[in-house]
C-alpha cells in the first residue's frame, strides 16, 4: 500500500488515481474536523472538499515535515476557521425548538436536554477556541499537531483550551441550577 | 509547586502533555490541596460532557468522486476565449459586463419606442412597412435610428 507521501508525489504530476486514494483514505477525518467545528453537514461537505482541492494544489510543494494527517488538518482547520470567523456555527439551528415530553423516559430527554445544553455551549465559544477543543478532543491531537494546524504555538493551544474549558464549566454548571 | 503553577498546568496534566517530571509535582500537589483537586474535576468534568455530542453522520456517499470530478474539471483545458476572459482583472470584467448589460437595454427600449411610434394597420399595410421601414420614420434626429436610415437610403432608394 502506498503512503501518503508517495500518493502526494504521484497526484503532484497529475494522478488523479492517487489522488483519489488520498481522498478516500482521509475523507473520514476532514469530514469529522468539518462537521464538529462547522455544525452543517452542507458547509462542512463544502469545507471538506475545498480542503484537498487546497491539498492538490499544494501537493507539489509537500515536504512531509509533519504527518499527512496534521498536514491536511491544518488545511480543514483554516479553512473552517475562515468560515467560522465570518458567521457563527449552526449546531443551534438544528435543534429542536423545545424538547418535547413525548420523545420517551425522563431519562431520555434529560440525556436529550444535557446533550443540547453541550451543544449551545461549544456554539457559543470563539472560533479558535472551539477550534483547539475539536481538535483535542475529537480528533485526537496533540498539542503539538493542534498548534501546527492551526498555525499558533503550543503556548496559545494551552491558553486556548483553558479558556474554552472555564466557559464550558460555566454555562454546564449554569444549565445545571436551572 | 504552587496552586498558580499548578493551575497553568491542570490542562495539560489532563491532556497527559506534562513531562514526567512536572505531572509527578503536580501530582504531589494535588495530593495536599482540596482547591486545586477541585480545579481538576470541574476541568475535567467539562471535558468529559464533550463526549455527550452526536458522532458525525457518515461522510456522504460518492463524497471522494465528487473532489476528484471538481480537481478534473479544474485541470481542463478551457476555451481560449475563456482564458482571455479570466485574464482580465475582475473590475474590468464587471465593468465589460455591466457595459453589454446597459446596451441591450437601451437598444431595447429604442427598439420598443421606436415601434409605439408608429402602430401597424392591416397585416399588408404592416407588411409593406416594414419591407419599407415606415416604422423608422418618426425617429428623433441624431439618433442611432436616423442615422442608420441616413446610411441606408441611398442604397435602397428611399426604402422604394
Amino acid at each position: 500500500m502506498a503512503s501518503d507521501e508517495e500518493l502526494m508525489q504521484a497526484a503532484a504530476g497529475g494522478d488523479m488515481g492517487a489522488f483519489g486514494d488520498l481522498v478516500r483514505r482521509h475523507q473520514r477525518s476532514a469530514w469529522n474536523a468539518a462537521w464538529r467545528l462547522l455544525g452543517d453537514a452542507a458547509e462542512a461537505e463544502d469545507a471538506a472538499q475545498d480542503a484537498f482541492l487546497k491539498v492538490l494544489d499544494a501537493a507539489a510543494r509537500y515536504r512531509p515535515t509533519a504527518s499527512f494527517r496534521t498536514y491536511l488538518y491544518r488545511v480543514v482547520t483554516r479553512l473552517c476557521l475562515d468560515r467560522m470567523e465570518k458567521k457563527r456555527p449552526r449546531y443551534v439551528d438544528q435543534l429542536p425548538a423545545t424538547p418535547s415530553a413525548d420523545l420517551g423516559p425522563p431519562e431520555t430527554l434529560a440525556r436529550r436536554e444535557s446533550a443540547d445544553a453541550v451543544r449551545r455551549a461549544l456554539d457559543a465559544l470563539p472560533a479558535r477556541q472551539r477550534a483547539a477543543l475539536v481538535l483535542r478532543h475529537y480528533e485526537g491531537l496533540r498539542y503539538q499537531e493542534i498548534a501546527e494546524a492551526m498555525g499558533v504555538s503550543v503556548k496559545s493551544v494551552e491558553r486556548l483550551l483553558a479558556r474554552a474549558r472555564e466557559s464550558l464549566a460555566d454555562r454546564l454548571q449554569e444549565f445545571r441550577r436551572g | 509547586m504552587s496552586c498558580r503553577n499548578v493551575a497553568s498546568r491542570l490542562n495539560a496534566y489532563l491532556d497527559g502533555e506534562l513531562s514526567a517530571q512536572d505531572r509527578e509535582r503536580v501530582e504531589q500537589h494535588l495530593s495536599e490541596c482540596g482547591r486545586c483537586r477541585e480545579a481538576l474535576a470541574r476541568l475535567r468534568a467539562a471535558a468529559d460532557v464533550l463526549g455527550q455530542l452526536p458522532t458525525p453522520p457518515a461522510v456522504s456517499e460518492g463524497f471522494a468522486g465528487r473532489v476528484v470530478a471538481r480537481a478534473r474539471l479544474r485541470a481542463r483545458p478551457q476555451p481560449v476565449v475563456v482564458e482571455l476572459w479570466r485574464s482580465f482583472p475582475l473590475a474590468r470584467r464587471i465593468a465589460a459586463a455591466a457595459a453589454l448589460v446597459l446596451g441591450i437595454g437601451l437598444g431595447t427600449l429604442m427598439a420598443g419606442d421606436v415601434t409605439r411610434a408608429s402602430p401597424m394597420t392591416s397585416s399588408a399595410d404592416d407588411a409593406a412597412a416594414l419591407y419599407r421601414l415606415d416604422f423608422l420614420a418618426d425617429a428623433p434626429e441624431g439618433s442611432l435610428v436616423d442615422a442608420y436610415l441616413t446610411l441606408t437610403s441611398g442604397a435602397n432608394g428611399g426604402g422604394e
